[in-house]
């Protein structure tokens, strides 16, 4: 297969049918064949909920697009070599097509994980995928190789929450890959055994309801002879790096592997993994500190507990996003490890000044628009997590992010 | 239903409150045998996943009323399903009055069910059923409007006459013939040189053909003369017909009520491009026919021109290549009507219906001479000529009474009706009697409309049916002069006109859009979606009740038949039927009838 560039929204109107078209221009001046589809609706004349005008999709003679069969004929780009790709949509069957000449058209592929899969799959390996998200919707980004995230004042007019969002979105999509010991990734040997040296947990269930943390947590101890009843008191206010459990354990300078590496699949909410983190956190540092306990003196470390996430897109399908950055911190305190079972590559955000606003007098809604320079500043001011409006100036930066990761050539 | 088609479905009502719907959908998918777990209200979208994870549901089904942040809500539910893996093996489906097919799959939905949507459609869907019902009326066979009819008179004595008279109508006809009648039939074989290759037999027919034609249809033979108001179609024009995909077109919302019966609408923008984007929409939503309307110009001009073209004014062309184009826009299982009832083109008209894959035609020889401008020697033998030709194409035709608008009372009317239909029997065709549901000027000033408009126009449908064992049609559209510039009324007006004709046992009803009764330009799509609905809505109301007369009504039938009979025996005692249209026993001019003065003088006896 070929690589696949995700482009996704933090929410409606955002820009993101801007963006693909900004990457899609890009990728055939460098001579890179492309292949659209879209996990939802795009394309259209008018927004299916706030009326108003959409940018057009338009294909050039030779690109390839899986949509839903009525709109491929519905086209005026005349879409030839037409094949059904095996999945089915709300608009009907999805086939994909060579266009044969210019012409716009409604994009309406594949909706969910498993049926963007089938579609990959199918997609000519010289050619780069585009996946163009729908809406917020994010699950089946977990495929891509690379992803781009369209935000703005549609998200928020308020350039103090973008910037806390991307910081978050950053952190999230910048943790590292799990290696374990012999330095394969959990990835590519799926859940298999770790060593028998270390114990390995799984949760499929996910991590987003109330009782979940209380379960991992029992069987952390459990799998680390750990008494769950002997827990410290919660330390006052941010962990100073003193709790027995932040404390590395070394062995000759080297990192020690991990006591139990706990994997969980699945949606995973901030709150409630932070909540796990410092439930296990005090039963490790209870029993730690307890002259009672079988494992005194710190034998047990924090560290020794990793925390193996499916993907960060999982990460962000509950709970807010913003969260996510005090509670990796808060773990990484606590001295656990946190990792990805798999990564995708965020290469940065475009930003977006427009923003529907409802007019309830009218029952309509108007397109309204923030100062772009003052908020693409603004928000560069609070973070240095790479962003750009396409739109503002120009579409430079967003073409060096895909040569630098290699999506197209130099 | 078996136990090994059980589905497992997970009913959701993400909705802080609202939950009818979801317990009605519960009901039917459990009552046919699927085993069904609805959760209740305001649970979060996290406690929905982890009860699904517990379940593994095949179908997870939500629905939400609409409400701020709707959309929002629901992507997020699909999203954590997919994370969840929920989707590896259950359709996501969604539910509720602001879903859309468009907004369910930009939400990630298998399926999306809007408004109006019915109980049985959602659990077809999920037994796997290949089409949803609205677009099962166009799924089937194209409704045959004559069949099981004999034609055989009830009432003897009206028979006796219109036999009479249909006849020595025939015997005259026969004798004669007229520059329609020989375009007709150059038509024809010039069509059929063209198909054959035959370019030589093709010039030459085409030359003689052109010296039949006169007016502004001469001059565009003889020197391309552009006919004033009309253009030919640009190439992307007829490109957007020819590539349209005539398929089931899908209306947003079921018009369920209109699937047993036949509503048919009206269309005539003047372009074909746009009238068959109207077509569309209107079979979409429920109608299951059209009517082609063509320029008034063209009953007074002598011949057709050719080629695609586009009319500035109301009223498409009528060419071969025009209606060859609309045929694209038709499906293979709605009704389509070329009209052929008025003018000078009436017999090439049935030869391009049926060349152009038409189902049914219009002809008349008494709307069109007191009613039309058209002569009434020239309609009379051009009419018996469409007659023939019909027959021989197998084409039914409606026989309307249009004349009743200028004022001709319905007895009157309504006779020259039965003989025109019987003289199409006899000559082997399926004639569709059509009165109209009107306000006329008749029913106005005789006060038969002033209580109510129930009784006239059941009378005039229980006199028929005791005359003659025939298909009875209301139109042209229904409700003619009851509609006002208000959409509402006459939307209201044209449903309450459709339902009272379809309740009365009309095998189909043709409606306008709820502007045509005011609209001096273009006719809106939303207009025709109006009355549609309004008809979808009014058969729902009714459902298998029926609209009652009052006792009047039978006593205006009786009284109509006894007109009807009177009148055919002055034009039986007249002897020639066309003299009777001169002389006005079917139409006088005190009701406000004229003998047309198109065509005069073109009859010559047939060689």
């Amino acid at each position: 297969m070929g690589r696949t560039l995700g482009i996704a929204g933090t929410a409606k109107n955002t820009g993101k049918t801007t963006t693909l078209q900004a990457v899609v221009r890009f990728l055939r001046q460098s001579g890179t064949g492309v292949y659209l589809t879209s996990i939802g609706y795009d394309g259209e004349e008018v927004d299916t909920v706030t009326g108003l005008p959409k940018p057009k999709v338009v294909v050039e003679e030779g690109d390839m697009v899986a949509t839903a069969l009525p709109l491929l004929r519905a086209s005026p780009a005349r879409f030839t070599r037409l094949e059904f790709t095996g999945v089915d949509c709300a608009l009907g069957p999805v086939y994909s097509g060579v266009a044969t000449g210019p012409g716009r058209v409604v994009l309406a592929g594949p909706l969910s994980t498993k049926d963007v899969a089938v579609v990959l799959r199918g997609a000519p390996s010289d050619r780069v995928v585009l996946l163009d998200g729908a809406f917020s919707r994010l699950a089946p980004m977990v495929l891509s190789d690379a992803l781009i995230l369209a935000t703005g004042a549609s998200r928020s007019p308020d350039p103090r929450r973008i910037a806390a969002e991307m910081e978050a979105l950053s952190a999230v999509f910048g943790l590292p890959e799990h290696r374990n010991p012999s330095g394969l990734s959990l990835g590519s040997t799926g859940q298999e055994r770790m060593p028998s040296d270390s114990d390995f947990l799984h949760f499929s269930e996910g991590l987003f309801v109330e009782g979940q943390d209380q379960d991992v947590t029992l069987r952390v101890a459990h799998v680390l002879g750990l008494d769950p009843n002997r827990v410290a008191p919660a330390p006052a206010g941010s962990s100073d790096g003193n709790d027995v459990a932040a404390r590395p354990v070394t062995g000759g300078g080297q990192c020690v592997r991990p006591a139990v590496t706990v994997q969980i699949d699945g949606v995973v909410n901030p709150s409630v993994f932070l909540s796990m983190a410092e439930k296990v956190g005090a039963v490790v540092t209870g029993n730690a500190q307890d002259p009672g306990s079988q494992n005194p003196g710190g034998a047990i470390a924090g560290n020794q507990v990793e925390f193996v996430l499916g993907h960060p897109v999982h990460l962000l399908l509950s709970g807010d996003i913003a969260e996510w950055v005090g509670a990796l911190e808060k773990a990484r305190r606590r001295g656990f490890r946190v990792s990805l079972k798999r990564r995708t590559d965020l290469l940065g955000f475009t930003v977006n000044p427009f923003r529907p606003v409802y007019d309830p007098i009218r029952n309509a809604y108007t397109a309204l628009y923030v100062d772009a320079g003052a908020y693409l500043q603004e928000i560069r001011s609070m973070t240095r997590v790479r962003s750009t409006d396409i739109v503002y100036e120009g579409t430079h930066a967003l073409e060096s992010w895909l040569v630098e990761a290699g999506i197209a050539a130099g | 239903m078996t136990a090994d088609n059980s589905q497992k479905i997970l009913i959701v009502p993400l909705d802080p409150v609202h939950d009818v719907g979801a317990k009605l959908i519960a009901r039917t998918l459990r009552e046919r045998g699927h085993s069904v777990t609805l959760l209740q209200p305001d649970l979060s979208v996290e406690e929905v996943i982890s009860r699904a994870r517990q379940l593994l549901p095949d179908f997870i089904m939500v629905s939400r009323t609409i409400s701020y942040d709707t959309p929002e809500l629901l992507a997020k539910f699909a999203d954590m399903c997919d994370a969840a893996g929920l989707r590896s093996h259950a359709k996501l489906v969604v539910g509720g009055m602001s879903i859309r097919k468009e907004m369910a799959q930009e939400l990630g939905y298998d399926a999306g069910f809007g408004p109006q949507t019915t109980l049985e459609e959602v659990a077809d869907y999920v037994d796997g059923k290949a089409h949803t019902s609205h677009e099962a009326s166009h799924g089937g066979t194209k409704p045959d409007l004559t069949r099981g009819y004999k034609y055989d008179f009830v009432d003897a004595e009206i028979g006796e006459l219109c036999v009479g008279i249909a006849r020595r109508l025939i015997d005259w006809a026969s004798q004669r013939t007229s520059p329609g009648i020989e375009r007709a039939h150059l038509r024809m074989k010039l069509e059929e040189a063209r198909l054959s290759g035959d370019v030589a037999l093709a010039n030459e027919l085409r030359g003689r053909y052109s010296a039949l034609t006169g007016g502004d249809v001469r001059k565009w033979y003889e020197s391309g003369q552009p006919i004033p108001h009309t253009r030919p179609l640009a190439p992307y024009e007829a490109a957007a017909l020819e590539n349209m995909d005539n398929g089931v077109p899908v209306s947003l919302v079921s018009q369920k009520p209109l699937e047993p019966v036949n509503v048919i609408v009206q269309y005539g923008t003047g372009c074909p491009v746009m009238d068959a984007y109207h077509i569309r929409l209107s079979l979409g939503w429920g109608a299951k026919g059209a009517v082609h309307f063509d320029p008034s110009w063209g009953a007074r001009t002598e011949g057709l021109a050719e080629g695609t073209l586009s009319h500035q004014h109301d009223g498409t062309v009528l060419t071969l290549e025009n209606l060859r184009l609309l045929k694209r826009a038709i499906h293979p299982a709605a009704l389509w009507q070329v009209r052929a009832h008025r003018g000078l083109n009436t017999p090439e008209t049935v030869v391009l219906a049926h060349l152009a894959g038409a189902d049914l035609t219009k002809i008349n020889i008494v709307y069109g001479s007191l009613g039309a401008g058209t002569d009434p020697a020239r309609l009379a033998v051009d009419g018996v000529e469409c007659l023939r030709l019909a027959a021989s194409f197998g084409l039914p035709y409606d026989v309307v009474t249009n004349e009743e608008l200028c004022g001709v009372p319905a007895r009157k009317a309504f006779a020259g009706m039965l003989v025109v239909a019987t003289a199409g029997v006899l000559l082997g065709g399926r004639p569709i009697l059509q009165p109209l549901f009107a306000d006329s000027p008749e029913a106005m000033v005789s006060g038969f409309t002033q209580d109510n408009l129930v009784d006239f126009n059941a009378a005039k449908m229980i006199a028929l049916k005791s005359i003659m064992n025939a298909p009875i049609w209301p139109g042209a559209p229904v409700g003619f002069m009851t509609q006002t510039q208000d959409r509402c009324q006459s939307s209201t007006m044209t449903a309450l006109h459709a339902a009272l004709a379809l309740g009365l046992g009309a095998e189909a009803v043709t409606i306008a859009s709820s502007d045509e009764a005011y609209a001096g330009g273009p006719i809106s799509a939303q207009a025709r979606v109006d009355t549609l609905k309004s008809v979808a809505a009014s058969l729902k109301f009714f459902g298998s009740t029926r609209i009652a007369p009052t006792a009047r009504a039978e006593k205006m039938a009786a009284d109509l038949k006894k007109g009807i009979k009177e009148t055919l025996e002055r034009v039986y005692e007249r002897g020639d039927f066309v003299a009777a249209l001169y002389e006005g026993l079917l139409g006088d001019r005190e009701d406000g009838a004229y003998p047309g003065r198109a065509g005069r003088d073109t009859v010559t006896a047939r060689q």
